[in-house]
């Protein structure tokens, strides 16, 4: 009958069956959670291989924001073949989508023996529709910081999965490993992996059955250190259980594991069991019992992830002893109501004795004064515990990043600095503060308010855990629908921030080309802005429900509901359900703030790890016993380079072998083309890095060995670009030297031909880079020359040193920097090359390799690279002065 | 609350969420009061006299959710509206002040400002302005309401709010320097770390990049005085409230066994209104919750205002028609400016720029040359005089109409955190692929992209550091021949290129710019210079020589002498 309709036209002995039917239990706990739902419409159906079949589906309005990621699923109600009106849920990768079009693609295994979402995929045709849900779809989302690198564990049905994450593991930057296992059935399975990356590896298994092959294939390689590694395993039920149990033993943490069985041999991936399935993703099951094979242990493990819980260890103690007393407070806080119900017990009962009132009412504001003292006291203490915590690890984050690689901060801007020695800090506050206090409080008052209830009356007890079900599902609710916007409302945040800023530090430039709604901020804010329309707005109405439902009011209604007709009918006495009235109420709230803290905790432990990390990067390694330089006569002290290697990364060397000796007081010129490495070479005199292979050494002693203080008291710098701070200029220029007196900073001042400049400031050396000092660039570069002038190094290194200065004053600088660089050692860097003519020794550098050297006549005379650089120099500044020679010959000849 | 009305657009919706609100608060209030009958029956000799009142509690608690449910709803409308409508108005503000008005402070505040504003709006007056009516407003209604229960119990009621409103007050009050004072630090703290990032170079060749030796150092020291003291002060606000909140208890509850006592109320009315005075203070606890949000609130905006109340530059409602007939494309007449009173930077400059042609402008530092290409696109408005762009003075155009007409490379140069390919489409947004290439390789980025490993898909860093000085320039200048205007201005755009570079790329220009484009650039290379067809020589804020390289240079003054100076600049040799 299927043959007989043309594809476009639906089935109407199918159409019923697109419209949910029945779907038990499941069905409807998703409903209450929140789970929409979309009808697909299948566009194509492409057979990849005999057992592996791409089918394309129309999905409308399924798209409305919310991240996707490598990983996402959404849930099909597949019929059932024998009964058309069952429906069964089945769970398949979104393998692509594309967004505009409003399509995805979703990539069946035909498996034998069928099951009915097999089956349906296997007889689908154009045309045919299907409902699908979507619901809390774990994403890949590798932890924060970086692994270090990727274990992916998969079969044919995951391939969608795995393909995607490989992808976008391939988009990372610093190209990590990735080992792929994958286990297949059919020979052509091994070609359904389709993605690359440059670290990937990997290793087909054939699939026996038996669940522990893949450990074994895994075990087989015994070399892999897999500390700070991040594990996905997505394959049948039992051989997930093993992995993961061996992946578990090897030490990685729940952060680094995700594991989910994605089909059972043998058995239908049953409703329930399917969301049993979704759970494991959040929260692992108890692991299986060891796999009897012959345990390898790989090398030690250093995870980070545990050291987010160890930079917090210190404070364990606090916060135990801070849970204990609030647990007591919670209880204390409860008291005063229990005596206000026996007060109010007393009084109906006809008691008229004022002096009993008064005791009990005394006891029970009593009470209430002390818990609200002691819990001030508890949270006076906890914050000052927090700040004290804070600083010293702010301390300590900075003292760290001081020593790194220079690289680091190249690899991220300033916000992320800023984030790390900033935000995350603060973001540790509610752990350390908040966290323990409210969730102990959250515990330990509800259940003492339930136990004290149900020993009163346990019938209406009872009946309280209703509304208690219905809080717990819509704070549920809440939790899935705003979580879904978190990390793209993050990462539009750090958009708005990130163009602002850029807008207000080039104000000149940005009031013309970043203008009007359309222009880059406009954009970025509109788009903020939609977006948390789109997010937020819907969550109002759930927002306000969990509000009203949680409010006391709300809970003394609906136990007046209850109690009144008891209390009529003689059910319950007067007192007791003045008790009910008076401590029954609170405690919806109290488990919403369970609820909501949820979320900062989870934040703060995310901040705890990244703090971790960060003080855990590579530094500068210090020398323990540091060695003095020798104490020498003259001013310039001997450079020598000895076959340095060096590069940001292992994959791309950026100097190959260089030898090169700085002799004391001589210039030393550095040319050559762009990207030769110049700047490299000369930076890393600064050890902003250190080199890879090869060794520097000042006066024979290795930099390494020298203490940092010693090193920056031997060697300054000037650099082009950004060289002053928000100090004084006084301060600037005293930068390396604070302890300078002023007439040694205006000396040098002079000496670098900006001291007129700086008196004419408002309030002269005191005034403020940046407030009401605002200086030129080739002002700020005098400044920086009067710095190194103070400093008054052996060795001096000059990057491009004139680049900025603005040409009135260019003259000015050359007179400044020729002060500077007499008898020091010093190393240059220029593209002027005609500015070097004079220097010692010119090196030319090419490609990371020294090519040539020797004085401005020999490299002229020998030709090579030195001469086309030269020529090309020349050229262009003959080109340019041509017409003016002959236009001064003609003033001459006047 | 008054800071906060003025920036709401939509008046309508101000009144929808006032009705609501008002209904909101009157049926919470109702709704406790309703358990004084309904209890008293309930713990009389017949109990069943309760049930209408229970049927009036259900109607009430329904009609409050109902009320509550639109309150909470108008609440989110102007948040929303706050949200989109303050965004705007900050943007197009930051468009209209003179650049002058930002200094670092307020940059970075205007920078914080933008970045959580979104939230802070859409979320304020849901979760702090809404419960705070709420809050106060029933708490204020049920002690009227029990006045009508008996005139003593309502006083008290109504002084115990009072005073507890008032204890509020203060605490809020106690804590506000303390608080500023702690906002403050933790900015500078904020901009420390910035300038750590930024400088790290520089201050670690210097041994200052450490917390015990650098200014971040310092600034966390502050930061963490700041909040100790922020600390201290929050305990007297909070005994003061706990204290007023505990004798307000106190006081309701003896009022109310008095009243039993004298046998003025029955025994289940006094339990009634012991259930309901334990309730008729709640709202101050959760208001004292909200205290520190109200706080960070109140100081966003703050800052909001900061901004909005800041003098912009005046701008007509619409531009005139440019004169199509002026000769010139940019003039000025008797133009004098200063950034401080008594120190003139343009002392009476008089200039004509004909359209199509290019001028160049030389002078000593300090001359005034970057001022006046500042002047001509009104980063701020001159003191005396008129600069008139096509005809039209620049005071009587539209910012928009202006800055429109106008490419500009600035000597410091700033890129965004963005690709090379983005950076350059900032020129012109709508431009196809093909006209973004053309530019770039105008400005001979072409070479820069082949080198770098992603291309013209680098990420350029913040400010555009990844790239040289000279790279950086060649982007802006794609930029600003990708936008095609007529008025191109040139503030040393190449001062960091190589000679080499700097030749091809002004053939290049003069090859892309429109015939009808008129160039004004501030330049010292020699070669820039000489092919200008006006060579305009500034001093002490005034024209001292104006005329062609030929005439100048015979006329050996103050250019002839500057000339001879540059070209022994280019003879300089390091040593
Ligand atoms: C999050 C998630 C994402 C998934 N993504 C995909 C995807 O993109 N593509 C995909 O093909 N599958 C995917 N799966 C697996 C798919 O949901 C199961 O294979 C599902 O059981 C198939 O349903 P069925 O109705 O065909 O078989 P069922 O009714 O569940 O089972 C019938 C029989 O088939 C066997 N069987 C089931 N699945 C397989 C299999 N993969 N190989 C061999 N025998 C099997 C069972 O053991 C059983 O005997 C995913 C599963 C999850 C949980």
């Amino acid at each position: 009958m299927r043959l007989g309709l043309p594809p476009f036209i639906a089935d109407p002995s199918r159409e019923k069956t697109a419209v949910g039917t029945r779907r038990g239990y499941t069905g409807a706990m998703m409903r209450a959670f929140g789970a929409g739902e979309w009808v697909l419409t299948v566009r194509s159906v492409q057979d990849v291989t005999e057992h592996y079949r791409r089918i394309v589906v129309d999905a409308p309005g399924l798209f409305d924001g919310t991240p996707y990621g490598p990983g996402s699923f959404i849930r099909l109600w597949v019929p059932d073949p024998d009964d058309p009106a069952r429906e069964h849920q089945r769970g398949y990768t979104i393998a692509a989508l594309d967004e505009a079009a409003e399509q995805l693609t979703l990539e069946f295994v035909l498996h034998e023996p069928a099951g009915p979402a097999c089956h349906w995929a296997a007889n689908v045709q154009v045309g045919d529709q299907i409902a699908a849900t979507r619901w809390g779809a774990p994403r890949f989302e590798p932890p924060v910081p970086a692994p270090a690198g990727y274990l992916l564990v998969g079969d044919p049905a995951s391939i969608p999965a795995i393909n995607a994450i490989v992808e976008e593991i391939g988009r990372l930057p610093g190209r990590p490993p990735v080992d792929v296992y994958l286990e297949y059935t059919h020979d052509d399975d091994r070609t359904l992996l389709t993605a690359a990356a440059p670290g990937l590896r990997t290793t087909w298994v054939r699939r026996t059955g038996d669940p522990d092959v893949l450990v074994r294939a895994i075990e087989a390689d015994g070399t892999r250190d897999w500390s700070d590694w991040f594990a996905w395993v997505t394959v049948e039920t039992a051989a997930t259980k093993a992995v993961r149990g061996r992946l578990k033993e090897w030490g990685f943490p729940k952060t680094h594991l995700k594991a989910q069985g994605y089909w059972s041999a043998g058995k239908q991936m049953g409703l329930s069991r399917d969301t049993e399935a979704v759970d494991e993703m959040v929260e692992p099951a108890p692991p299986v019992e060891p796999v009897a094979t012959p345990a390898v242990t790989p090398a030690a493990s250093r995870w980070q992830a545990s050291s987010g819980a160890a930079l917090l260890a210190p404070l364990k103690r606090t916060l135990v002893i801070a849970g204990v007393v609030q647990g007591l407070v919670s209880l204390a806080e409860l008291v005063p109501f229990v005596l206000l119900a026996i007060l109010a017990a007393r009084l109906l009962d006809g008691e008229r004795d004022p002096s009993r009132f008064w005791t009990l009412g005394l006891w029970a504001i009593g009470l209430m004064a002390a818990a609200a003292v002691v819990s001030a006291v508890l949270l006076f203490a906890l914050h000052l515990m927090d700040a004290r915590f804070g600083l010293a690890l702010r301390r300590r984050l900075v003292d760290r990043i001081a020593r790194v690689p220079l690289g680091w901060f190249t690899d991220r801007n300033s916000a992320a600095v800023h984030k790390v020695v900033y935000d995350d800090v603060a973001g540790l506050h509610h752990l350390t503060t908040h966290a323990v206090v409210d969730a102990v409080a959250a515990v330990v008052t509800p259940v003492a308010v339930l136990v004290t209830l149900f020993v009163v009356h346990p019938g209406l007890a009872a009946l309280l855990l209703i509304p208690l079900i219905a809080v717990y599902i819509l704070s549920m609710r809440m939790f899935n629908a705003s979580s879904y916007g978190i990390a793209t409302f993050e990462a539009k945040l750090a958009e708005v921030s990130e163009t602002a800023g850029a807008h207000l530090a080039a104000q000149a430039t940005a009031r013309i080309y970043d203008r009007g709604d359309d222009a880059r901020l406009g954009r970025v804010l509109t788009s903020r802005a939609a977006f948390l329309d789109s997010w937020q707005r819907p969550l109002t109405g759930l927002k306000t429900a969990n509000d009203l439902v949680t409010r006391p009011t709300t809970m003394l209604a609906y136990l007046l509901v209850l109690g009144v007709p008891l209390h009529v009918l003689g059910w319950i006495s007067a007192g007791d359900l003045v008790l009910f009235l008076l401590v029954g109420t609170t405690f919806g709230a109290r488990l919403m703030a369970v609820a909501y803290g949820f979320v900062p905790i989870r934040e703060a432990l995310a901040a705890a790890r990244e703090i971790a990390a960060t003080l855990a990067e590579p530094v500068l390694a210090q020398p323990a016993d540091p060695t003095p330089l020798p104490v020498v006569r003259e001013r310039g002290r001997r450079v020598v380079f000895e076959s340095v290697t060096f590069g940001y990364d292992e994959a791309h060397p950026v100097l190959h072998d260089v030898d090169l000796t700085l002799e004391p007081g001589t210039v030393t010129a550095l040319v050559g083309p762009s990207g030769a490495g110049k700047t490299s070479l000369a930076t890393l005199l600064a050890r902003f890095h250190d080199v890879t292979g090869g060794r520097i050494t000042v006066d024979g002693v290795d930099l390494r060995d020298l203490a940092t203080d010693e090193l920056y008291g031997a060697v300054a710098f000037v650099f082009q670009g950004r060289s002053l701070v928000r100090e004084s200029v006084h301060d600037n220029i005293a930068l390396g030297r604070p302890d300078a007196t002023r007439e040694q900073v205006e000396q040098a001042a002079r000496a670098a031909q900006v001291h007129e400049r700086i008196s004419r400031l408002p309030r002269g050396y005191d005034s403020v880079v940046g407030e009401d000092a605002v200086l030129s660039g080739g002002e700020a570069q005098r400044v920086a020359v009067a710095r190194a002038l103070l400093a008054d190094p052996a060795i001096l290194v000059l990057d491009e040193a004139t680049a900025h200065a603005d040409p009135e004053s260019e003259h000015l600088v050359q007179a400044a920097l020729s002060e500077l660089v007499r008898d020091r050692t010093v190393l240059v860097v220029s593209h002027r090359l005609h500015t070097l003519t004079g220097a010692d020794r010119i090196v030319v550098l090419d490609q990371g390799r020294i090519v040539d050297s020797g004085r401005h006549d020999e490299l002229l005379a020998r030709g090579g690279l030195y001469r086309e650089l030269w020529d090309a120099d020349q050229a262009a500044i003959e080109s340019g002065a041509q017409g003016d020679a002959t236009d001064l010959a003609k003033v001459g000849a006047r | 609350m008054k800071g906060l009305l003025s920036l709401i657009g939509d008046r309508a919706a101000v009144r929808r969420y006032g009705w609501w609100s008002l209904a909101a608060v009157v049926v919470r209030a109702a709704v406790l009061l309703v358990l004084i009958p309904l209890l008293g029956n309930l713990f009389s000799a017949t109990p069943a006299a309760a049930l209408p009142w229970l049927a009036a509690l259900v109607t009430l608690v329904a009609a409050s959710w109902l009320a509550e449910q639109r309150f909470v709803a108008a609440g989110f409308t102007i948040g929303f509206d706050l949200l989109t409508g303050v965004e705007r108005r900050l943007r197009r503000r930051l468009e209209q002040v003179p650049v002058g008005w930002f200094d670092d402070t307020r940059r970075s505040e205007v920078q914080a400002t933008l970045a959580s504003v979104g939230k802070e709006m859409c979320q304020s007056v849901a979760y702090i302005v809404s419960p705070a009516i709420s809050s106060i407003g029933s708490a204020f209604l049920v002690g009227v309401g029990l006045l009508f229960v008996n005139p003593w119990l309502g006083a008290a009621a109504l002084a115990c709010w009072l005073v507890s409103a008032a204890a509020y007050w203060l605490s809020g009050r106690l804590l506000r320097d303390a608080d500023r004072a702690f906002a403050r630090s933790s900015h500078e703290v904020g901009a420390r770390i910035v300038e750590l990032a930024r400088s790290q170079r520089v201050l670690r060749a210097n041994g200052r990049a450490g917390a015990s030796v650098g200014a971040l150092g310092t600034a966390l020291g502050k930061h963490q005085r700041a909040t100790l003291r922020l600390l201290g002060w929050s305990v007297p606000g909070t005994i003061v409230f706990g204290v007023v909140h505990q004798l307000s208890l106190l006081a309701v509850a003896v009022v109310t066994v008095r009243l039993f006592l004298d046998g003025a109320i029955t025994p289940g009315e006094a339990v009634a209104l012991i259930v309901v005075l334990v309730r008729f203070l709640e709202p101050f606890v959760t208001l004292s919750e909200l205290a520190p949000a109200v706080e960070l609130f109140r100081q966003a905006l703050g800052r909001i205002r900061l901004l909005l109340d800041a003098e912009v530059l005046p701008e007509p409602v619409a531009s005139p028609a440019s004169s199509a007939a002026a000769a010139a494309a940019v003039e000025l007449r008797g133009v004098r400016f200063g950034y401080r009173p008594g120190q003139p930077v343009l002392d009476g400059v008089d200039l004509v720029v004909p359209a199509g042609t290019t001028t160049a402008i030389v002078g000593p530092s300090g001359s005034g040359k970057s001022t006046l290409l500042d002047l001509i696109t009104r980063t701020a408005d001159v003191d005396d005089g008129a600069i008139l762009v096509d005809g039209v003075d620049v005071r009587d155009l539209r910012l928009d109409d202006l800055l429109g007409r106008v490419a500009m490379v600035h000597q410091d140069v700033f890129l965004h955190d963005g690709t090379i390919d983005e950076n350059v489409r900032d020129g012109r947004p709508d431009a196809d692929a093909a006209a973004v290439r053309a530019a770039a390789a105008a400005a001979q980025l072409d070479e820069v992209a082949a080198r770098l490993p992603d291309g013209w898909d680098t990420r350029v860093g913040e400010g555009g550091d990844r790239l040289s000085g000279g790279e950086r320039q060649r982007v802006s200048i794609a930029r600003a021949i990708l936008r095609g205007a007529p008025l191109l201005l040139l503030d040393e755009a190449t001062s960091a290129l190589d000679v080499r570079t700097e030749q091809a790329l002004v053939a290049a220009l003069a090859e892309h710019t429109a015939a009808t484009t008129t160039t004004v650039v501030v330049a010292h290379r020699l070669s820039t210079i000489a092919s200008a067809d006006q060579i305009v020589f500034l001093d002490g804020g005034r024209v001292v020589e104006q005329g062609t390289l030929a005439e100048l240079l015979a006329a050996d003054g103050r250019f002839a002498a500057y000339w001879r100076l540059r070209e022994r600049a280019g003879d300089w040799v390091l040593a």
